[in-house]
């Protein structure tokens, strides 16, 4: 199966078909669409993957149970990732006595890169320094990176999901690229340079 | 403070939020020579490296919430077979309680995440990547002359109407190995067996077709203006060449993709529909299967049932569909006469009986037939 990046179009018909003729290969495409991302992240937060593995097995099992009034939901997206979210600080509060996302306790892994990815400027070699960079980040400017880079999600999104300011989303960015950009500094010879 | 700006806005660029103005002040950047380009396009280049893809472990997944959706009572894919690993793991199914069913996720989710990599790994073992497995494939090929139909069954059980001038061709050897891939030429009707493990691809000159279970037909003879796909019912998946992305087919749905460079010429007759937005409408056409005037046969699939039906269609698009049917050729002589719509259905004609119901209907034209040869003439 594709693992395209489904753009907004894209989701919106896989929901309407899910709601209108049941569809099962619909259904099956968004599994295997969101499954990885919101498992990883819902590990963030529970810091257990077979608990993030179920959590998002339940939250993808209610959009089936719901099929039928699904379209009611504006934005399937962020529908996921907000329940997948709520559905781990509730794991967590079971546990622990704090319901509250806090950014500096996540834990966050990243999806390794393909091994057979490599473009004009970026070797394997030179994207794996760059993930040893990146891992070394806080993990609250990890988490941010992470969802903007890999999970396509948009500021506002990455906002309302964390509980943060586009400001903070801003800078915890910033924080993340003039790192790679410190990797690249040593490995990248500027052409003109002496 | 000019470095830290910098980062901010390459930032947005990337994850799409940058305005009009911040794309411009990264020129500016650029240009005044404050940063090195490179690095630029070095961290573009790494922010979209593609993830390792991890279809085994997905589909092994995949497999687990299908059993949890079915502990909840919502039974998909019910009359697919039960895979082997399934019985494995529940072999005394218990009342489970919350904690077991939990503790039982857990293990089947390692187990089959296991079977899954041992498969992979024996599967690359025995196909070593990168070397075909057997180099004597055996070639499969059914063909059809014009004036012909046929129907066949593949090796999967699924069930294929070939119409005439058409060739279907498969790998008896590899077809339904992991894929069940066939090559098409012509036009056929698809009636597919579900099976979600084995997706089943047709390949034809201009676009690849993914299925997983449906009917529809495709039809796609080279030299003709345009290919068209029809979809009866399930949903099937089309990639055509040269071209990003796949477009996703509806029941009643049917696309017109241009077989050369030109435009997409629409000859849906009266039930043309809007052109899906997002697709690009000087190659590609997205409309709805045409139903004939006794409301029941669909147009587009009537040759299955061994009949010619034509609904408003230029007399043309009709002569080209009476050529394959009858096995003649049609020449006009008249070029007015190729754009006269006309409307109609034949079962058991012959071409004479056909012609002569022909000169009933609205374009007064006349015909001789030579051999196998008819020229149409005012």
């Amino acid at each position: 199966m594709k693992k395209n990046i489904l753009n907004a179009v894209a989701i919106a018909e896989l929901q309407q078909r899910i709601a209108e003729y049941e569809d099962e290969v619909s259904y099956k495409q968004l599994f295997f669409h969101f499954f990885l991302p919101l498992k990883s992240f819902s590990f963030s937060i529970t810091k257990s993957k077979e608990l993030a593995e179920e959590i998002v097995s339940d939250v993808l099992i209610e959009v089936w149970a719901r099929r039928k009034t699904l379209s009611e939901i504006d934005d399937l997206k962020m529908y996921l990732y907000v329940s997948v979210r709520n559905a781990s600080l509730r794991k967590v509060q079971q546990h622990r006595k704090s319901g509250v996302l806090s950014l500096d306790e996540v834990q966050v892994e990243f999806a390794s890169t393909d091994e057979n990815a490599e473009t004009i400027l970026i070797n394997r070699e030179l994207s794996e320094k760059i993930e040893t960079a990146i891992q070394l980040l806080p993990q609250r400017c990890k988490l941010i990176f992470k969802l903007a880079k890999e999970d396509h999600l948009k500021y506002k999104e990455i906002a309302a999901l964390l509980n943060i300011s586009v400001k903070t989303i801003d800078h915890q960015l910033a924080i993340a690229l003039k790192k790679i950009a410190g990797v690249l500094h040593i490995s990248l010879k500027k052409p003109s340079s002496q | 403070m000019i470095k830290d700006r910098i980062w901010t806005l390459v930032s947005r660029k990337l994850s799409g939020e940058a305005t009009a103005s911040e794309l411009a002040e990264i020129e500016t950047i650029i240009k005044n020579q404050q940063y090195n380009e490179l690095y630029l396009e070095a961290i573009e280049e790494y922010w979209s490296l593609p993830s390792e893809k991890d279809d085994e472990f997905l589909e092994a997944t995949y497999h687990l919430h299908l059993m949890r959706l079915k502990e909840k009572g919502f039974d998909l894919e019910a009359d697919r077979e039960r895979d082997e690993n399934q019985s494995l793991v529940f072999e005394n199914p218990q009342p489970a309680t919350r904690k077991k069913s939990n503790i039982k996720w857990y293990i089947t989710s390692a187990i089959i995440s296991s079977f899954a990599i041992l498969f992979f790994i024996l599967y690359n073992i025995e196909n070593p990547p990168g070397t075909p497995s057997d180099n004597k494939n055996v070639e499969s090929v059914v063909s059809t002359k014009s004036g012909s139909r046929t129907k066949i069954q593949l090796p999967d059980g699924s069930s294929v109407w070939l119409n005439g001038s058409s060739k279907l061709v498969y790998d008896n050897k590899t077809f339904g190995d992991k894929i069940r891939r066939v090559t098409l030429s012509g036009e056929a009707y698809f009636d597919v067996v579900k099976n979600t493990g084995k997706p089943f691809i047709i390949h034809t000159a201009t676009m690849d077709i993914k299925v997983l279970g449906t009917a529809f037909n495709v039809k796609a003879y080279p030299g003709e203006k345009n290919i068209e796909t029809s979809l009866i019912r399930g949903s099937i998946e089309v990639t055509l060449q040269g071209r990003k992305g796949t477009i996703m087919m509806k029941p009643n749905d049917k696309l017109i993709v241009s077989n050369e460079a030109g435009l997409a010429e629409n000859n849906m007759g009266a039930t043309k529909k809007a052109v899906a937005a997002e697709l690009d409408s000087t190659v590609i056409l997205m409309g709805h299967l045409t139903i004939a005037k006794d409301e029941t046969t669909i147009v587009e699939t009537a040759w299955v049932d061994n009949k010619l039906v034509f609904d408003n269609e230029p007399f043309e698009a009709v002569a080209l569909k009476m050529e394959k049917w009858y096995g003649v050729s049609i020449r006009f002589e008249d070029n007015k006469l190729k754009s006269a719509p006309l409307t109609g259905s034949f079962e058991k004609e012959t071409i004479a009986e056909a012609m002569m119901a022909l000169q009933l209907s609205t374009p007064v034209f006349k015909y001789k037939i030579i051999n196998q040869t008819i020229t149409i003439f005012k």
